[in-house]
Order: C-alpha cells, then sequence, then structure tokens
C-alpha cells in the first residue's frame, strides 16, 4: 500500500467525515477478526459511511489507489469472512441501520444492510409479517453479513436460507459502481446474479441496500421436545418424518454434551438415560398444526421416545428452545473456550457420524458436545477447550479438520452456513476439483477481476494472498 | 466434443413444441436426447442425481415410484398448455426457466438445485454445488446457469432435492375460459398490489392466471405487450430478440461480461439471450 497510515486516515476523512474514519490500537484490533478468533489481521483504517453513495465513494477511491478493502457488518461471522486478510480498509455497515420503506401489500421491505436481522421483523410485526431467515446471531447480526454468508438458522428446513428472501439488492461493485439488481417480486429475468451474489461473502463487491422478502407470521405454532435413549432413535425419527411428507419449520437435535451444559447451566431437566433429544417445531393454520404434530408425534413414539413434552403457548415455547438457543452458551461453564464446527452430512448418516465424532473428540482429549439442524444434515459439533493452552488450540484445529474431511466422504460439504472465509480456504479442494474452482473463479471475476475487494476469502491459492496468510495465521489468540 | 466444434453449437431439446422453446437455432446441432436417465437416487435423503437430457415426465415418474416427485403442479392438458408447462427435457427446462403454479408454495429451480456437472464451452467438465442439501461452501455458479437458456455451460448432469409427493400442495392457477387450449406467447409477473388490476386490464387475452405469484400468461399479437406495471417483469415476451427485456444499462453490461467469461467465442445457443 502506497499510503502511510496517517494519510489513508486523512484522504479518508476528506471523502467523508473525520468522524467517520477510525484509525489507532483500539480501533484495528477490535476490527482485526470476527467471532472466529483463531486468525487475525489488523485493518489500516475503519470507516462507517451512512449512504449507498458514500460507500461507493469510498470504493471508488480504494481502487484508484489500489487499497484493499472489506466490508463488515456486526462481526458474528464464524469463518473469517470479514478479516482484512491484506489489511487495508474496513467499510463498516454499523451506521447504514435505516429501513427506507415498508410495503405491506407486496410483502416486502428495503433495508439499509447495516440493521440486525431481527429488527426487520420487529419493524413488521404489527402487519403480521416477519422476515423468515432467522440465524442465532439475529439479535446483532446484520442484513448485510447475512446476504454474505447467505445465513441460515433453525427454521431453513421449511422457510429456506437468505438467498430465498432476498428480492433485490443495490450493491457498490469492486470499482465503486453502484448497481441495482432485482426488485421487489422474484424471478427476474436473465442470468441470477443476485443467486451468485447472495453467499459470496462479500468477494463480489458491497451490499448496501437490500429488498428482503416477508412472510406471513403463522396463526399457530406447536413446539415438542422430545427425549431418546438411543441416538439412533432420534436420527430414525427425523428421517421417517421428512419421508412420510411433513415438514416441520424446525427439526433440531442436541446429543447428551448439550444436555448436560443446559442441565448445569440453567437447571434443565431430562429423564436419565437421555442420550439425544429432538425439538421440533410446526407451524401454519391451526388445524393444520394440530394434524402435523399428531403425525410427528406417533411417529416419535414408534421410534421409542422416552419423553414428548409439547408447549402450546409462546413461554412455554421460549423454555423449549432453552435448551435448543443457549446450547452453546451453556457450554461456556465446561471450559474457557469453544469453538463451534460446521458440516454438513447426508442426513441418513447421522448416526455414524456421531459415532464418528466421538471417536475424534476421544482420540484428541478434547470434549465435545454436538447440536445439529437435523433436518438437513447440517451438524454443528462443538468442541470445549483451554484457548492459552497452545497444544490444546492444535489439538482443537485438528479434530476440527478430520471431522470436515469425514463430511466430504460421506457425501456432504465443508459448511452448511458458516462459509468458507479464511477458516476453510485450503479445505477447498477437498470438495472441489480445479476445474470446479476455475469454474468459480470465473463467476468471481464478473464481477471482481483484482485483489482489492475482500481479498484471499473462498478460493484457495489466489495470487498474493501467501505472504499475508502466514502473517494471520501467526497470530493465533 | 465441444473442444473440437468450431462455430455455433445450439444445444437444446428433442422437444420443440414450447412456444419458448427455439430461437432460430444455427450452426451444429448438439442433442442431449440420448443422455438421458437417473444417475442415483438416494430415497432416504431425498436427493436424485439426473442426467440432462432425461424428460421431467420420466423423471417424476422414476421419483413417484419412490413416493416423491419435484414439486411443479399437477396440470391437466388444458392447463399445462395455457401456462407454457410441457414436458421437456431437464436441461431445456431449467434453461427457460418459466414459472409455473407452485412457485410460491414450493419454491422453483434455484431452489432445488443443489449441484450440477457441466461442460463448458471450451469442453472442460466442472461441478458446481455438491449433494448435500445444505451447502455454503464457494459459489454458486449453478444458480447463474439457471435460466441461462444455454449460453453458458451445457448442463451435463443435475442434482436435486426431491419433494414428498403426499405434501405436494394444491394449485391454484386459473385457467382462461375464452382461450382454452390457446399456448400463451408472454408471461408477465407484476407486484401482487397490482395483481386485480392486471387481470381486469389484460382479461381477454389471458390463457392463465396465478395470483399466489402474481403471474400472468397471455396470447398477445405480435408486436404488442400486456400492460406493464411499475416494477413488474416480462419474463417471456414472443420469440423474438424482444424475449428478454433489458432496459437496465449495468444488468446489459454484466449479462454481456458473463457471456464473455462463461463463452469467449460466443459458440453455445447464440440469440437465445436477446443480447448474449
Amino acid at each position: 500500500m502506497a499510503f502511510s497510515e496517517a494519510d489513508l486516515v486523512r484522504e479518508l476523512a476528506n471523502l467523508l467525515s473525520p468522524e467517520a474514519v477510525l484509525s489507532g490500537s483500539a480501533a484495528s484490533k477490535a476490527y482485526d477478526c470476527d467471532a472466529y478468533t483463531v486468525e487475525k489481521s489488523s485493518p489500516n483504517a475503519v470507516v462507517l459511511p451512512t449512504t449507498t453513495e458514500e460507500v461507493a465513494r469510498v470504493v471508488k477511491w480504494c481502487f484508484k489507489n489500489s487499497v484493499p478493502f472489506t466490508a463488515r457488518g456486526a462481526g458474528t461471522g464464524l469463518s473469517g469472512g470479514v478479516l482484512p486478510a491484506m489489511g487495508g480498509v474496513i467499510i463498516s455497515t454499523k451506521k447504514m441501520m435505516k429501513i427506507l420503506e415498508v410495503d405491506g401489500a407486496n410483502r416486502c421491505l428495503l433495508a439499509q444492510c447495516g440493521i440486525a436481522n431481527k429488527k426487520l421483523s420487529d419493524a413488521v410485526k404489527h402487519l403480521g409479517l416477519y422476515f423468515a431467515p432467522d440465524p442465532s446471531s439475529q439479535t446483532v447480526s446484520t442484513i448485510g453479513g447475512n446476504i454474505g454468508e447467505n445465513s441460515g438458522g433453525p427454521h431453513t428446513l421449511k422457510y429456506g436460507v437468505t438467498v430465498q428472501h432476498i428480492l433485490g439488492i443495490t450493491m457498490v461493485d469492486p470499482t465503486g459502481e453502484i448497481l441495482k439488481l432485482g426488485g421487489k417480486v422474484e424471478g427476474a429475468p436473465g442470468y441470477d446474479f443476485i443467486g451468485l451474489i447472495v453467499g459470496s461473502e462479500g468477494t463480489l463487491g458491497i451490499v448496501t441496500e437490500a429488498w428482503v422478502k416477508l412472510m406471513e407470521v403463522p396463526t399457530a405454532v406447536s413446539t415438542a421436545l422430545i427425549a431418546y435413549q438411543k441416538v439412533g432413535q432420534a436420527t430414525q425419527t427425523v428421517a421417517d418424518i421428512i419421508a412420510q411428507g411433513t415438514i416441520p419449520a424446525a427439526l433440531e437435535m442436541m446429543d447428551r454434551g448439550i444436555l448436560r451444559a443446559v442441565s448445569m447451566a440453567f437447571g434443565f431437566q431430562y429423564p436419565e438415560g437421555t442420550e439425544a433429544m429432538l425439538l421440533i417445531e410446526c407451524d401454519g393454520e391451526p388445524e393444520a398444526v394440530a394434524k402435523e404434530m399428531a403425525v410427528v408425534e406417533s411417529i416419535c413414539r414408534k421410534n421409542e421416545a422416552i419423553e414428548i413434552r409439547i408447549a402450546e403457548d409462546d413461554i412455554e415455547r421460549a423454555k423449549l428452545w432453552t435448551v435448543r438457543k443457549k446450547g452453546i452458551g451453556a457450554m461456556g461453564r465446561l471450559a474457557p473456550s469453544i469453538v463451534t464446527h460446521d458440516g454438513v452430512i447426508p442426513r441418513s448418516k447421522l448416526p455414524e457420524m456421531l459415532d464418528f465424532v466421538y471417536d475424534v473428540a476421544w482420540r484428541y482429549s478434547l470434549g465435545v458436545a454436538n447440536i445439529f439442524h437435523a433436518g438437513d444434515g447440517n451438524l454443528h459439533p462443538c468442541f470445549y477447550f483451554n484457548d492459552r493452552d497452545p497444544n490444546q488450540v492444535q489439538r482443537v484445529v485438528e479434530a476440527g479438520e478430520e471431522i470436515i474431511r469425514r463430511c466430504i466422504e460421506l457425501g456432504g460439504s465443508v459448511t452448511g452456513e458458516h462459509g468458507i472465509g479464511v477458516e476453510k480456504v485450503d479445505l477447498m479442494p477437498l470438495m472441489f476439483s480445479p476445474e470446479d474452482l476455475e469454474l468459480q473463479a470465473m463467476a468471481k471475476r464478473i464481477f471482481n477481476d483484482g485483489m482489492l475487494c475482500n481479498p484471499c476469502k473462498i478460493l484457495p491459492n489466489q495470487k498474493g494472498c501467501v505472504e499475508f496468510k502466514k502473517r494471520w495465521k501467526g497470530i493465533a489468540c | 466434443m465441444l473442444r473440437t466444434i468450431q462455430g455455433p453449437v445450439w444445444h437444446d431439446s428433442r422437444d420443440w413444441s414450447n412456444p419458448f422453446a427455439t430461437v432460430n437455432p444455427s450452426g451444429t446441432l448438439l442433442s442431449l436426447s440420448e443422455f438421458t436417465g437417473i444417475v442415483e437416487h438416494d430415497v432416504s435423503d431425498q436427493v436424485v442425481v439426473v442426467r440432462a437430457g432425461t424428460r421431467l415426465s420420466e423423471l417424476q415418474d422414476e421419483l413417484a415410484k419412490q413416493g416423491q416427485c419435484l414439486p411443479f403442479p399437477e396440470l391437466d392438458s388444458v392447463q399445462g398448455t395455457a401456462t407454457a408447462f410441457y414436458d421437456d427435457s431437464i436441461a431445456n427446462l431449467i434453461g427457460y426457466n418459466l414459472p409455473h403454479g407452485l412457485h410460491r408454495q414450493c419454491g422453483t429451480w434455484r431452489d432445488w438445485i443443489l449441484g450440477m456437472t457441466v461442460v463448458q464451452a471450451d469442453g472442460t467438465i466442472a461441478k458446481c454445488g455438491s449433494k448435500a442439501v445444505k451447502n455454503v461452501a464457494g459459489y454458486d455458479v449453478q444458480k447463474l446457469l439457471i435460466g441461462a437458456r444455454g449460453t453458458l455451460v451445457v448442463i451435463g448432469n443435475v442434482v436435486f432435492k426431491t419433494y414428498p409427493l403426499r405434501a405436494l400442495p394444491k394449485h391454484q392457477v386459473q385457467v382462461s375460459a375464452t382461450l382454452a387450449g390457446k399456448a400463451p406467447n408472454w408471461i408477465q409477473r407484476v407486484y401482487p398490489s397490482d395483481f386485480q388490476t392486471a387481470i381486469q386490464a389484460n382479461g381477454r387475452i389471458l390463457t392463465a392466471f396465478d395470483e399466489a405469484s402474481s403471474t400472468l400468461w397471455a396470447l398477445v399479437r405480435p408486436g404488442e405487450s400486456l400492460r406493464r406495471f411499475a416494477g413488474d417483469w416480462v419474463l417471456r415476451a414472443d420469440l423474438s430478440r424482444r424475449n428478454l427485456d433489458f432496459s437496465d444499462p449495468a444488468v446489459s453490461r454484466l449479462t454481456i461480461r458473463t457471456k464473455e467469461m462463461f463463452d469467449p467465442s460466443r459458440k453455445l445457443n447464440p440469440g437465445a439471450m436477446g443480447i448474449v
């Protein structure tokens, strides 16, 4: 980079305002990683634009002056997607939190991308509408971040992931031009650029505004928490429910490690001998929900469930969800640090995979607990460890890799919802051949033909990243 | 083979009955009509891999034996004709990406396709996506290829997530009484808030409409159009170069750039996307 940090800050302040630029050691430390804290790299400056035009101004300047830039929302990402790999400028969307238009009649709204996911639903609650994607981070994670990562959540089984809910976007391309794609209704003719951009981890440009689809809040919801003595009984229940033709809104599984943690942290009670629990939620019209839940119950009983708790009101429902939503947080009681992995396998391979995860944990002498989005085979093994012990950190990384490799062998994916970022860049060749990766690189070049816009993410072996990689890999926390 | 063919290659259907299927094919015809059949069907995981030359009805028949399907509406022949829904090859149907009567309820191709194996214009074989029902590894190139009318790659195998047949909702497509049996040459989607006005304004020339996805199918006279509404999409418009409406110069620029990236010699289905 041809600029000294002081020059860079001055130039950026001229583009926006002095208050919209952060620099110095506190800023660079605060923005050197996301929730994936194993790898870090400091930015040279952070800008806080308030509009698409301001973002465009900064990007145009960066492009002209060959300064790398990386967009960042709330920083809750789990794969280092917003790590400023080559330093440069972090373009934070923190000050872009406005809802610009609500169109209740057409069930959509236009928002700036720095707004938290949950705020979208809050804003249209009075219209009986909501925004369906619900990543666990939804109270803070931004819609821009959700678009970047194509975020999922427990309700994706029935309602899809973020891409299914984005109708139109405004973005600043890597040269600083403003593009508008899609609109208020889905299915624009021509190449599906939105489909490519959602999930591209901010490497194709910076999405600044989005028209999102709103769904009608279901009139009835029924939630069940079911206990099993054998993991296989729980996974068979999942398979039977799907095969039978029922698509619950959520179909989540927790193993004994999670149950133990939630029990210790929140006094959660469950039958002795429980090895796995399912959380199943059905929603829709009251009559349909009752019918679906009856089917679910009978399938659970057939698979020898030892306890079925059904919540009919919101208070009871929140209680049942505690075990799922607070499961990972509760693990904080067990050790100073946890790492949540993310992999996907065919649903039918869940029992086999779970055995494998326990075996890996045993071999690496690590504690493990598992949460699954069982309906779509997305597993989140969580290792708990002491991050001050480099040896333990190393074991956690290696154990994680072994699990991901197994996912691929079983016909799955290296990531179901956390993304590639920098964490899994080197794992991409496990899933994709050089030809496959070149096809992806070609798609990337439609928008981004350089190394400035969120460099060194997703695709392995990018020129110019090797030297930087050593640097960011070296600063483990 | 694509590596050696010089000049344009029209890779398309064996079924020309769809009014939107053809735009003056020229050059070498690469037929996928023998490239058919299911490669694998994992019944319990509800994932099927199928060769792209397979007819939709063949795939649906095979899936039905296991209680599964792709969630297209079950239409009689009048309804099918009125909504340009034909039993074509999987490659063609993906290429047209036409709306169907369960779009709102069950999504469409971009929601069901998990992965693809494709042959690029220079003959390179590559795959995108995976067989996992949930996957965010890498760029979703397959989405770019849906609705691309074969202008970017030749689609080989397609990985689908299947749908339980018994959960298939009922469609709400309404067929026009006056134009029963007629095929549309125009498809348009409007905002839900404009839907009733659009029906009233165009009543006599509509062949069908679907309120759930606010889609209109119509038979317009050559050179004419349905009444347009702010922010609407014309998804197909007769058979000419007008069949895609790129009014936004930025979208045109991106479209041309995409074609240049994927098919620099402009070999594949020239003219099928209007400007590329």
